[in-house]
Parts: structure tokens; sequence; C-alpha cells
């Protein structure tokens, strides 16, 4: 796989990236969502990382992780849409108007509300490990290479993450377990 | 909580997160090595950061002097329907029910028939599509802020705009496989349980007015009738001897057939035809329910609407008589 776009043709390159989508689309959404992100921008930013990614395999670039890249590549543009919105809020602001944000209203119960919960409250970097280690399955070298850390702080973070969590659904169902 | 819990709930994913609409397909990656991505949003017109901020900046401040210069605010013009309301903003707004026709995929994505065909009315409209997943006792009360919705429930005439049914379900009455009941009317004076909210509940107390393609069957008499929430309840209660029949308005042939002690009773009750609807209010929905029904219709000469029943229904084609 180290030279993917050589070996494969065209077809085998489209392939790659629609099944990044269907497999991996609701995991970056998600993720992208995460970093602030609403919800059209997200799915819109999904799809701009993928057609970089078909550009840059078409173009003959050796792309040895493709659902790596694409998650590195659209937290960068989280990153810079975030700071925008922080920026076009501000002008906003002093011009008197005001974003509305939309309420989720996606169902679920039991544990995952729980867990998603202390989630929210955990460092942001701590949120955002734990949603690629454990939502996008990525490993704590690609989650270093997307998050620009390395991989022992990432590690470091899930870490300590997943002990706040332990510790704090533990507490809140009267369970003993470390 | 355990590790493990832990660990699976994390990977389910959170819990209110939207679902993700895969949307490219290979024409969209062939057509695009040459050109900027399609995306709409203002995300992506923009190069680079500093350009972003500047341009944005100069929209903001632009409309807001030519806003408050005009003393707009209040009275600035809106588009005249809600059609036009919706293609100027680029998103349609979608609700569908998170539980059947669909379906919770491992990881928590939710997919269907509603969501299929949701997904498709918003490509052929040319809309960005944000699916809201709703209850459907909460569509039909109105909730929600969506711009139509698929209920997959009849609907009652009046309260809500309604396109032409896009499939029809057939409304089963069941009984337990030693049933001697060949028909609604042998079930009299038995209890008789069914979904609240459901169609089958407005059947069994005479009050159904949703459009059917087959003949309404005469509802028999029960001596109670236990309304629970969902039709695993009802099973249950039929299994353990509480009720002697249920309705059901979601079991299809296939979940029938998971159940071995339990039978139908001869053919549908009715055949609950199940459209697209709008909430009627300021803006007159009419020009909308119409250009979705032109879609519906599209979508069933052109065999997409039968592709996508047949796919989530176990083979079944379960939109070819949409009219009464």
């Amino acid at each position: 796989m180290s030279s993917i776009n050589v070996v494969l043709g065209n077809d085998a390159l489209e392939s790659i990236v629609l099944d990044l989508e269907r497999r991996h689309g609701q995991a970056l959404f998600g993720f992208v969502r995460r970093l602030g992100l609403s919800d059209a921008q997200a799915a819109d930013a999904v799809q701009d990382v993928l057609l970089r990614l078909w550009a840059e395999l078409v173009a003959g670039r050796t792309i040895e992780q493709p659902k790596a890249w694409a998650f590195r590549a659209i937290y960068r543009l989280a990153m810079d849409q975030h700071r925008l919105q922080r920026r076009i809020g501000a002008i906003a602001e002093r011009l008197g108007r005001s974003d509305e944000a939309r309420g989720d209203t996606a169902p679920d119960a039991g544990d995952r509300i729980a867990v998603w919960a202390e989630v929210a409250r955990l460092p942001e970097r701590q949120q955002h490990v734990l949603y690629l280690r454990y939502r996008a399955d990525l490993s704590f070298d690609q989650i270093g290479s997307v998050m620009g850390i390395t991989a022992s702080t990432a590690r470091s973070h899930a870490t300590q993450a997943m002990a706040t969590l332990r510790r704090r659904l533990g507490d809140e169902t009267g369970e003993a377990e470390r | 909580m355990s590790d493990e819990r832990i660990e699976k709930a994390l990977r389910q994913g959170p819990p209110a997160e939207p679902a993700y609409i895969v949307q490219l397909t290979p024409a969209d990656l062939q057509g695009s090595v040459a050109k900027a991505p399609r995306s709409t949003s203002a995300f992506s017109l923009f190069a680079s950061l500093g350009q972003a901020v500047v341009a944005a900046g100069l929209v903001v401040a632009v409309a807001g002097i030519v806003l408050i210069r005009s003393g707009a605010f209040e009275t600035a013009a809106k588009p005249p329907t809600r059609l036009a309301d919706i293609q100027a903003r680029g998103v349609i707004r979608i609700a569908v029910r998170p539980d059947r026709p669909q379906v919770t995929a491992p990881g928590g994505a939710i997919a269907g028939f509603d969501v299929d065909v949701a997904t498709e009315i918003g490509r052929r409209l040319g809309l960005r599509v944000e699916l809201d997943f709703t209850p459907a006792d909460e569509m039909l009360a109105g909730r929600g802020e969506w711009d139509i919705a698929l209920p997959s429930s009849a609907v009652e005439p009046g309260t809500f705009a309604t396109t032409t049914p896009y499939y029809d379900w057939p409304v089963q009455l069941i009984v337990p496989e030693g049933s001697t009941a060949a028909g609604p009317g042998d079930l009299s004076g038995s209890t008789i349980c069914v979904v609240t909210g459901s169609g089958g509940e407005a059947w069994l107390d005479g009050r159904f007015r949703g459009t059917s393609v087959t003949p309404v069957a005469v509802p028999p008499t029960p001596s109670a009738v236990h309304r629970l929430a969902t039709d695993e309840a009802c099973s249950a209660e039929v299994t353990a001897g509480a009720s002697a029949a249920l309705v059901t308005a979601a079991w299809s042939d296939a979940d029938l057939a998971a159940r071995p002690a339990l039978k139908r009773v001869g053919g549908p009750i009715f055949t609950e035809g199940r459209p697209v609807i709008a909430v009627r209010g300021e803006r007159d929905p009419a020009g909308l329910l119409a250009e979705i029904d032109r879609i519906l219709a599209a979508m069933r000469s052109d065999g997409t609407l039968a592709d996508l029943s047949r796919s989530r229904f176990g083979g079944l084609d379960l939109t070819e008589s949409q009219t009464p």
C-alpha cells in the first residue's frame, strides 16, 4: 500500500473515496461537528475533504492511509473554520446579530447518554482523542498525526479521559469500580 | 459502569449525533478534478482564513449598513412561498421517524426506507437534506422544526397538507397460531391490543379516516382495548393470553415469519396510504408539496421508489398502488 495511486486505476481510486464516505462519513461528520461546525458545514467539510482526497489520488500523490489522511485534513479545516467563526461572530455581535443554535433530536438512551454527557465535560483535547480512538477507530499514532501531537500524548489524553469517565460514571451509579 | 460498557457507548457515538447522508457519486468525483468542490455553504468558498475573514467582515458590515439605513430589519421581503423560502436557504429539513420503517445499524447510524426517500427528494430538489429524527406522534402534533415530514402513518385530512401516498402499508390483525378467528368479526367480545396513536388504533375505534388502497374491514367490537407503546409489547400480551389479538401497522410478513407462535387473520384489514406532510401555516405549502408530488411521480415512473421499497422491505414493492 505504499504507492496506492500508482498500483490502482481510477476506478479503484474512486471506490476508495466512495467507500471511505460510506464507512467513515458518519464519524468524519460527527467529529467535525464536535469541533464546532454546524450540521451543514460539517457535511460540506466531509465532502470537501473527500473531494480533495480524490484530487490528490488522481494527481498521483501517495496516500498510505486515506482514512487517517481524511481525519487529519478535516481537523485542519475545522480548526480554520472555528477560528473564522469566532471572528465572524465578533463582527456580527458588534452589528447586533447573533446566531441560533439548533438542538439535536436524534434518539437514544442508557449508557450512551450517560457516557457522552460525561465526555462533554472533559477537556476538549480529551474529547477529541476519545472520539477519534473509539468512534473513528484510529490508532494513537494516527490520532497524533491528525491532531499534531505525539502518539504518547494522545494515549495519555485517552488514559486520563477514561479514568475520569470511570470515576464519574462509577460514582453516579453507586458502583465502586476503578 | 464497567470499562466495557463505557467503551461500547463510546464506539456507538454520541446519541444526539445527526446522521450523515452519503452523497458522493462517481460522477461527482469524475467532475471534481478540474473544478471546485460542489459545496454550497460559505465554508468551502474561501481558499484561506485571511480571505474568509476579510470577506465575511465586509459582507456582514455592508449588509448591516444597508439594512440599518433602509430600516429593513423587520420588513425585509421574504420569499413568497415556502418552496421559494427553502430554495433560497439551500437546505430542506425533513423529519423522519427513528423507528420503523427505519432501522438503527450498529454504531448508531439510522437507515431505512424513509431515510432513502427523504434523501432522494432532497437530491432531486437540488437541496441539501437535513434529517430530523422525530417520533411520529411528535410530527403529527406539529412539533419540530422541519419543512416536510414522513410520519409513515395514515394522516387524517385537515391539519396537514399532504402529498399522494408514496407507499401503502398493509395493516394486519394478528392472533395466536392456535386461534380459530377467521376475520375481525370473530374477535368481537375479546380483548385486543393496539399501539397508541397508530392507524390500527383509529380503525379499532371506528375513526380511521386515512386513505386505503384495499377495502377497510369492519372493525370488531372488543370487550376491551389495550393501548400499548409498541407492537412487541402487544405481542407479549397476546402470547401471554392477556389479549386475543393485536393490530399492527408496523410488522411486515418477515417480522411475522420470525414469530411462529403468531399468525395473520386473513388479508390486510386496510392498507394505509402514507404521504409526505407539511404543516399548513402562514406560507402556503401547496407549491412545495406539488413539487414533491412531481418528484415522487418521477421516482415511481423511473423505478426508483420501487427499488428503494424492495431493498428495504425484503423484496416487496409497497409503492405500486398509490391511489385509493
